[in-house]
């Protein structure tokens, strides 16, 4: 007799008991877990606030990395991650399933993030910017700063373009570097991104020209 | 090495951050130069570390992290649900009055019997204003009294024409 599952297979990367499904039937699976999180959903929205638990625990770590990558603050990730949830419960009754679940969640994670970093974003002087420009940049944690061990000379020099990688990041707007992780750091398509950011496809891809181009100033002495 | 101009920091970020529909075409320049290679292969490295780092710390993190933060999810979502709780007592507790209309209609009648002892009561005393002017003042002690005496010989010595000749200095 067929296990009777609670929960759909949870689409956060992790296979768990489940087997990894092979190409042809991705779709399939997909399907299915759409339908039962609809069930799930209906469930949450008649009443029952444990089942929303299953939303958590299925896209906690997607959100938590995308919101990392932003970010790029643990305790600050998990924070907003955290929030992304209590978020998307409470505005549950807006979802109209016109995406996909995790599209949705994504999308609120972008305007956590967005208000977050307003929130923080702090008054800098004139004749601070240059001792910031000194600083070598809290962007990377220390524990997020592996050395790839090939030789010490190159660990150097990745370790510089990826803070300026990093140092880019940070100057751009709060959008603009939604549309950039997710398009370079979450593999997402332009259709995807326009789904979770709502804007259409020539905004995006000007976003990402222009997220470009700032990256090519922040390295453009590197030789 | 080749004659044409090494690539810009344009066309390395663009060999690195394509946009849609897979990397941009290779420039002639760049098959046949190695340090413009090396670059754009820094830049890809130094990427892909990024985003390997990025990923890597969130999977690294350990299954104790993300039970809390379920955990605080779900906490802050069942006090955020307290509203549906509150109406659904409330719904219970309305069937349950008229399941005894007795002591539904005991209390009402209880309530009323309050209300209508506390008006007439109100209305057995006298009004504020009477009470207030039937308080009389107090009388001045003898501490006011002395206070008074004390005032009123200040300003006689302030007033004495006598002292106005001299300077400040002198006064004090």
């Amino acid at each position: 007799m067929a296990k009777v599952l609670n929960f759909p297979p949870r689409a956060d990367g992790k296979t768990g008991e489940t087997e990894e499904p092979r190409v042809g039937e991705e779709a399939r699976v997909r399907a299915d877990r759409v339908k039962a999180e609809e069930e799930i959903l209906a469930r949450v929205v008649a009443g029952d606030v444990e089942a929303f638990e299953y939303f958590v625990v299925t896209y906690q770590r997607r959100i938590t990395r995308f919101v990392f990558a932003l970010l790029r603050d643990p305790s600050e990730a998990d924070c907003v991650a955290q929030d992304v949830f209590v978020k998307a419960f409470r505005a549950l009754r807006e979802f109209k399933g016109e995406a996909a679940f995790e599209t949705w969640l994504t999308r609120i994670a972008i305007n956590t993030v967005r208000d977050r970093v307003r929130r923080r974003r702090p008054v800098v002087t004139f004749s601070e910017l240059r001792s910031l420009d000194d600083d070598d940049g809290p962007e990377i944690p220390p524990a997020l700063d592996p050395a790839d061990g090939t030789s010490p000379e190159r660990d150097l020099l990745s370790g510089d373009i990826r803070r300026r990688i990093a140092e880019a990041l940070v100057t751009l707007s709060p959008r603009q570097r939604a549309i950039f992780v997710m398009k370079h750091y979450e593999e997402k398509s332009i259709a995807e991104i326009g789904q979770s950011t709502g804007l259409d496809e020539g905004t995006i891809k000007s976003h990402l020209f222009r997220a470009a181009r700032k990256l090519r100033i922040c390295l453009e002495d590197l030789r | 090495m080749s004659a044409t101009p090494h690539l810009s920091a344009d066309e390395i970020v663009a060999r690195v951050f394509p946009e849609e529909g897979g990397p941009a075409a290779v420039p002639p320049h760049l098959a046949g130069c190695a340090a413009c290679q090396e670059r754009v292969a820094r830049l890809r490295e130094a990427w892909l570390l990024d985003r390997g780092a990025v990923a890597g710390y969130v999977e690294g993190l350990p299954e104790s992290f993300w039970s809390a933060q379920a955990d605080r999810a779900m906490k802050e979502i069942r006090a955020g649900a307290t509203p549906r709780a509150a109406s659904s007592a409330a719904r219970s507790f309305r069937p349950r009055l008229l399941r005894h209309p007795f002591l539904a209609f005991g209390s009402l009648a209880a309530a009323l019997v309050l209300v209508a002892s506390v008006t007439l009561s109100r209305v057995a005393t006298p009004p504020p204003d009477a009470r207030s002017a039937a308080v009389e003042r107090p009388t001045p002690s003898a501490v006011d009294r002395s206070d008074e005496e004390l005032l009123r010989a200040i300003d006689q010595v302030l007033d004495d024409s006598s002292l106005s000749h001299l300077a400040p200095e002198d006064t004090l």
